[in-house]
């Protein structure tokens, strides 16, 4: 009888932990999974934040130095190159200065999930555009030059 | 043993002792690419520089001429690195209080985003009020330039991490702008040698 009663109790606790509802300590932990998601992203390519600014560079003084070669299509896929570069480091500072100036600890639990899942997908949007800038530029600078380092494979 | 042996078993002692110390009391090497003009080695020097500090007062090599100094770059938004570095600049900062002969040099490399009152609160925030550390702003370029100049160390140095934006590195500067010593700001026990090196330096 006793057994009985006892597996009762344990399917019940098992059903509450089923229905999702998680306890405050489970809840924190999520949460700080959540934010390490987020961060790893960040981590992945803020190394090249300033290989985003030397390429810029480059393709600036490729531009001064051949503006008379190049002809007018070359000229504006460089600038928007330029332009791309540009924004792609504006974007990962902007996203970093919003995500310092966030006080996540004041967010309840549901909040705080919608805001990490949001901010996953903007770092991770800022994170594309980061490669993806970075690799057009070096394509172009190889089309043009025969030189270009590869960061295809950076992560 | 005769007076004369005796003189000269003391002398030899007294010689190993003096060599012992002099072993332990290495000299920092001057690092950095030198360059090499009419045949003559210069030694790599901190090029001139000129920015603007948290209490809006300008900083230049003359602020440091008579004293040495840690360099960093940062950023008041950045959320990995940057915090380490900055507590281990504290770090050392309290640890050779009263030192007027140790200065600190932070420079932002977020220039349209830290701004002079943005790098005053963050000065307060971490707690520094005295005027021997200065978080600094200027021309993007300037800065960038300033830093690949302080990072030429990493050419010397084939474990060094690429881009100074994510390096964490914290480099010693003598008073006559050379480059004696550097560790990685994030690593407890290489900013202990850091430590170290500096004492070596005052020593000098």
């Amino acid at each position: 009888m006793a057994a009985i009663a006892l597996l009762g109790v344990t399917i019940s606790l098992s059903a509450c932990a089923d229905n999702g509802e998680k306890s405050e300590e489970e809840k924190m932990d999520h949460l700080l999974d959540r934010e390490d998601d987020v961060m790893v992203i960040h981590d992945e390519v803020m190394p090249l934040n300033n290989d985003l600014r030397i390429k810029a560079n480059e393709l600036m003084a490729y531009f001064e130095e051949n503006v008379e070669d190049l002809d007018e299509e070359a000229q504006v896929e460089l600038r928007r190159l330029v332009e791309r570069l540009e924004n792609a480091r504006e974007g990962m500072m902007t996203w970093m200065s919003d995500w310092s100036d966030t006080d996540r600890d004041a967010m309840e639990y549901e909040e705080a999930l919608e805001y990490f899942d949001r901010e996953e997908e903007r770092i991770s949007e800022v994170a594309d555009a980061m490669r993806g800038s970075l690799k057009d530029a070096e394509e172009f600078l190889k089309k043009h030059t025969g030189n270009g380092d590869d960061h295809e494979n950076e992560s | 043993m005769n007076n004369f042996t005796g003189l000269l078993l003391a002398g030899l002692v007294g010689l190993l002792l003096v060599s012992c110390g002099k072993d332990e009391q290495r000299e920092l090497p001057i690092l950095g690419i030198p360059k090499i003009t009419d045949g003559d080695t210069i030694p790599h020097r901190i090029p001139d520089f000129k920015f603007t500090n948290q209490d809006s007062q300008i900083v230049t090599n003359e602020t440091f001429e008579n004293a040495m100094y840690v360099a960093d770059f940062f950023f008041t938004s950045c959320p990995t690195i940057c915090p380490k570095l900055t507590r281990s600049m504290l770090r050392i900062h309290d640890y050779f209080e009263g030192r007027d002969d140790l200065l600190f040099l932070s420079h932002t490399i977020d220039v349209r985003r830290d701004s002079i009152p943005r790098l005053k609160l963050y000065a307060e925030n971490i707690g520094v009020t005295s005027d021997r550390w200065h978080f600094v702003t200027g021309d993007e370029d300037e800065i960038y330039d300033i830093a690949e100049d302080y990072m030429s160390i990493a050419l010397e140095d084939p474990d060094a991490p690429g881009g100074f934006d994510h390096s964490g590195w914290l480099i010693l500067v003598d008073q006559n702008r050379h480059i004696r010593s550097f560790c990685d700001g994030t690593e407890d026990e290489d900013v202990d040698r850091l430590i170290k090196d500096i004492k070596l330096l005052m020593d000098e």
